[in-house]
């Protein structure tokens, strides 16, 4: 067991772990032990702040949704505009039009529903990951 | 009906080898198209990780789509993803236009079993060779 002195404690915090401690019986630096441990096992998120464009894209699928509409939205040039379509094929036609007149930089297409959450498990690439982090 | 055999070697700069596909990705609005090389990645469940420089140069920013993915890597690093649409082609016996995702930090392209499971692939070790049995 290795001895480490540690500055910036917040007092509440301190206060209250050296409480439970004795209420439980185990000693604080069993506590600190058992927090480091658990905190070890939970996942590091690497995220992208949101864009303004999918904030945009939030605010049109409510309106949207409040309308009863169905489909795609199809958002240009970072919210600049955005047209309305029934499937993705129809949507990459739109900005096919679209490229071919010159008139696109970027596109964003958003299904009319309420954001979900969905998770992809991957086995290789590790590597690069452990490296950037 | 008769089946062809495909066959990709290994690649041996990677320890251990890694078996991989020659790929053909393409941006189905521009039709900007780059041939890659998708390492297999049988623990990977989606269909195609890509990497940012491969999104920035075929112009993926014009075909992104507005989903919330993340990658979860040995459960327990979690990235989030932008899923774009893109045009896959494997030789001339695999074409499907797909949901794939640009992964921030891996530098090379994953192919997860979305697409595996739809070829018959055998992974021959001892010989070092990815083979692909297809209807001709």
């Amino acid at each position: 067991m290795k001895n480490v002195f540690l500055r910036g404690i917040d007092e509440e915090t301190y206060r209250e772990v050296k409480v439970k401690a004795s209420l439980l019986g185990i000693t604080l630096s069993e506590a600190v032990n058992i927090a480091l441990k658990e905190w070890l096992k939970k996942p590091i998120i690497v995220e992208d702040k949101k864009s303004d464009v999918k904030e945009i894209a939030d605010r049109l699928v409510e309106k949207y949704l409040k309308k009863g509409v169905k489909g795609y939205i199809v958002i240009f040039n970072n919210g600049e505009n955005h047209a309305i379509c029934s499937s993705i094929d129809e949507a990459i036609n739109i900005i096919r039009k679209r490229y071919t007149e010159k008139k696109i930089s970027s596109v964003l297409i958003r299904e009319i529903k309420p954001r979900s959450i969905r998770f992809l498990e991957i086995g290789g690439g590790l590597l690069e990951i452990c490296g950037e982090i | 009906m008769d089946y062809l055999k495909f066959v990709e070697k290994y690649d041996i700069s990677i320890t251990p080898s890694h078996p991989f596909l020659k790929i053909d990705i393409s941006n189905p609005i521009t039709n900007e198209e780059l041939e890659e090389k998708a390492y297999i990645d049988t623990g990977f469940s989606g269909s195609l990780i890509i990497t940012k420089s491969i999104f920035e140069k075929l112009n993926l920013n014009l075909i992104e789509i507005d989903e919330t993915y993340y990658a979860i890597h040995a459960g327990r690093f979690i990235t989030k993803l932008s899923p774009v649409i893109a045009v896959v082609r494997i030789k001339n016996f695999y074409y499907k236009k797909m949901k794939i995702f640009v992964h921030p930090y891996i530098d090379k392209v994953l192919m997860g079993r979305e697409i595996l499971n739809e070829i018959y692939l055998c992974l021959n070790g001892p010989k070092q060779v990815l083979e692909i049995l297809y209807k001709s």
